[in-house]
């Protein structure tokens, strides 16, 4: 049985052009934490930084005793999913949700067999042989949720995760992420500008703050 | 007008574009070619020529390598540019250069390098390592640019996806980089050889003779110098035609099958963890670039002194040719923008008629304007003398050369998104031509200037299409500067250069001073 360790941000910095972008915060077991913030204010930044996409200037970023702060991001086993959910458009669903796996050198029968029971999960596996472009909103971001998963994340990174679906899906898909995010209770963090995602689903929400000549900006808690 | 009476009329007009342009090409492409097909038993008996069979040797090889080299130069710098993106303008218009510079004065480049080297003991001399090296250089820009685009497509955030599911460099590379570029890779390979095949001043001024004639050279010589051989020169063109036919016909129908669109060129964000020795990549990025654009403008640039030294020369040797290819080339910019216009007009509308334009309009680019020449010359030298210097026939050529080329950049002036743009205008009250001057005729108009000025420079340097219908009362300056290189009346020649390059940065400049104004009229509106 997996267990599972807190992401803690300490004290990370990274200079965005005029501004200074501080984090400074944990996220437990099982929690769910909300970034909010207007437009450009570097939420976006804020989890590149923490999916090692961009590198800090200073401070750390650990899960549990483990520093990831210099790792690259495909040494982080990070479950990440996109505003745009970045489906690879020349690979069927069953390839974009194993893709990980192959990357860690697990067998293909054995990464089919984890792919299709997730597929499984979130009704999907008729369409496992199907291209990416042939899936309606809502299933590529399931697609997405089980791409995330099938890699057994030490923690989630969501980027607006819900802004592509309509608001009657968007509910939908909260309660889905939910479900799965308790069978799988890894620290996840998410980006978004929809108060009803907060509502919903976070456990806790961090606003930013910022000097009064915004020179810096911050996500303390 | 009533709606229906709107689309009615713009129906049949499309139709009607398409119409003219289709019955202009069959005139003056398929007929000709039409005409040269029927010599096949020419390629039959000139085939197993030995002069011939060296020709095929000589033509295959200096394409094949040209092109695979230029297309590894271009990658290599692609890749530079990924590394160091703050450089992107920068080296984007360093890439551009050799685009606006006629073709001859490129190989007048090359042959004062040969020259210079002679003069410091170095025996050089034009052979085929220099037509090989002079087509590399010229055409690395080239499959920068095309290569370029390609990534530019690819969407970072399924890098960057890919990327924290674990992908490594390599696996990036192999399976989402390499992979979505392929197509652009295979269609500058085929562009660049098609280019190589037809080269023609390039490989005259630069291949030192027979050893090195390629089949291109051989239309020429069995038309224009020595004694007329038409059976040979048939069989020239037609050799040449399908080995330009058999790469494009296994690489088309595979290029085919891919999605690959001109038009949708994403920016690339970039990725802080490759900015790492950024300034190192870009420095030598820029280096190879202009050291693979500049010296044919500063080469160039040298012969004005000769303007203000020579004023007789001036006056007596140059103004005529010059004046000459200022009619042409205006000619031929005229005829070209007419012809892609008319074309993209027609294929606003989907139909079977406007496959063939698209389909037809760019099958000039892969037909050499030697071998369209020669199909016109049989078809035509039972009523027009083409000793006697055919102009129209001239500019025919080369506008048919350059079709391709205004009908691509149109195309996707035409296809830019300004759908809201024009719906907004037309519910505002604006009939559909005030609606387009509001929404499209912005792109348009600069797609037009720029296209126009490429076109004038390039038609100003070109020799192969002038030099099967020329006289001696119809010499235009690339033909002229020719004469003064195998002359080795260098002066003449760098004096010829130096104004060539001076029309071309001209035409350019007005382009992009124009391009940049507001439309005329525009704050009236």
């Amino acid at each position: 049985m997996k267990t599972f360790s807190s992401l803690s941000v300490r004290q990370l910095e990274k200079k965005v052009g005029n501004f200074l972008l501080r984090a400074n915060f944990d996220v437990k077991r099982g929690e769910r934490l909300a970034l909010i913030g207007p437009s450009g204010c570097g939420k976006t930044t804020l989890l590149r930084l923490l999916s090692g996409l961009i590198q800090s200037d200073r401070g750390e970023i650990l899960i549990g005793d483990r520093h990831l702060t210099d790792l690259p991001p495909e040494k982080r086993n990070v479950g990440m999913i996109f505003q745009d959910l970045a489906l690879f458009p020349q690979m069927s669903v069953l390839e974009n949700v194993t893709f990980g796996l192959k990357m860690r050198d697990i067998a293909k029968d054995q990464r089919e067999q984890i792919g299709l029971e997730l597929l499984n999960r979130l009704n999907l596996k008729s369409r496992a042989k199907d291209g990416v472009q042939l899936l309606s909103g809502g299933e590529a971001q399931r697609v997405a949720f089980a791409r995330a998963l099938a890699l057994k994340p030490d923690y989630f990174l969501l980027d607006e995760p819900f802004s592509s679906l309509d608001e009657n899906l968007r509910g939908d898909a909260r309660s889905l992420l939910k479900d799965l995010h308790a069978e799988w209770p890894a620290p996840l963090v998410f980006v978004t500008h929809d108060s009803r995602d907060v509502q919903d689903l976070a456990s806790r929400a961090l606003r930013i703050s910022e000097s009064a000549d915004r020179s810096l900006r911050s996500f303390d808690g | 007008m009533r709606l229906q009476d709107e689309a009615i009329f713009f129906e049949r007009a499309r139709k009607g574009a398409a119409l003219f342009v289709l019955f202009f090409l069959a005139i003056f492409v398929f007929a000709p070619l039409g005409r040269l097909l029927r010599e096949t038993e020419e390629v039959i008996a000139g085939i197993l020529d030995p002069q011939v069979l060296s020709a095929i040797r000589v033509s295959l090889f200096q394409a094949v390598v040209s092109s695979t080299l230029s297309v590894v130069g271009g990658l290599i710098l692609t890749l530079l540019l990924t590394r160091a993106r703050t450089y992107e303008k920068f080296a984007s218009l360093l890439w551009s250069i050799p685009f606006s510079i006629p073709t001859l004065v490129a190989v007048y480049f090359w042959l004062q390098i040969i020259f210079f080297l002679n003069e410091f003991g170095f025996s050089a001399r034009p052979s085929l390592f220099w037509i090989i090296t002079a087509h590399v250089a010229f055409n690395i820009p080239f499959a920068a640019l095309l290569l370029t685009q390609a990534r530019m497509k690819i969407s970072e955030t399924e890098l960057e996806a890919a990327r924290t599911l674990g992908a490594g460099r390599w696996v990036l590379w192999k399976s989402f980089i390499f992979s979505q570029m392929r197509p652009a890779f295979f269609i500058a390979l085929l562009q660049i050889y098609m280019m190589c095949m037809m080269s023609f001043a390039l490989v005259l001024l630069l291949g030192g003779g027979p050893p090195n004639e390629t089949l291109e050279l051989g239309i020429y010589k069995a038309l224009r110098a020595g004694q007329l051989d038409m059976d040979r020169a048939v069989a020239f063109a037609l050799l040449q035609m399908i080995l330009i036919a058999i790469p494009g016909a296994f690489i088309m129908p595979h290029l085919l099958k891919k999605s690959f669109s001109w038009s949708q060129a994403k920016r690339i964000l970039p990725i802080e963890g490759e900015k790492r020795h950024g300034k190192i990549f870009g420095m030598l990025l820029i280096f190879i670039s202009a050291l693979l654009s500049l010296p044919y403008l500063f080469t160039s640039l040298s012969g004005i002194r000769y303007f203000f030294s020579e004023s007789e020369f001036l006056f007596r040797e140059l103004l005529r040719p010059t004046l000459i290819s200022i009619g042409l080339s205006t000619a031929t910019m005229v005829v070209s923008l007419t012809l892609a216009t008319l074309s993209v007009f027609a294929l606003q509308q989907r139909s079977k008629i406007n496959q063939w334009v698209m389909t037809w309009g760019a099958l000039p680019g892969a037909i050499s304007p030697l071998t369209l020449g020669l199909g016109l010359w049989l078809l035509t030298s039972d009523f027009f003398d083409p000793f006697l210097g055919q102009p129209v026939f001239i500019v025919l050529l080369m506008s048919l050369q350059f079709l391709p080329l205004a009908l691509r950049w149109l195309w996707e002036a035409d296809q830019r998104d300004t759908k809201n743009l024009y719906g907004t205008a037309r519910v505002l009250g604006a009939n559909p031509f005030q609606a387009f001057w509001v929404s499209k005729w912005i792109s348009w108009r600069s797609s037009l200037l720029w296209t126009g000025a490429l076109i004038f420079s390039a038609s100003f340097g070109e020799l192969a299409a002038v030099s099967l219908f020329y006289s001696e009362s119809l010499v235009p300056l690339s033909l002229q500067m020719s004469r003064w290189m195998g002359r080795y009346a260098f002066w003449k020649a760098d004096a010829a250069a130096a104004m060539m390059i001076l029309f071309s940065l001209a035409g350019l400049i007005a382009a992009s001073r124009l391009a940049k104004s507001q439309p005329w009229g525009w704050r009236r509106g």
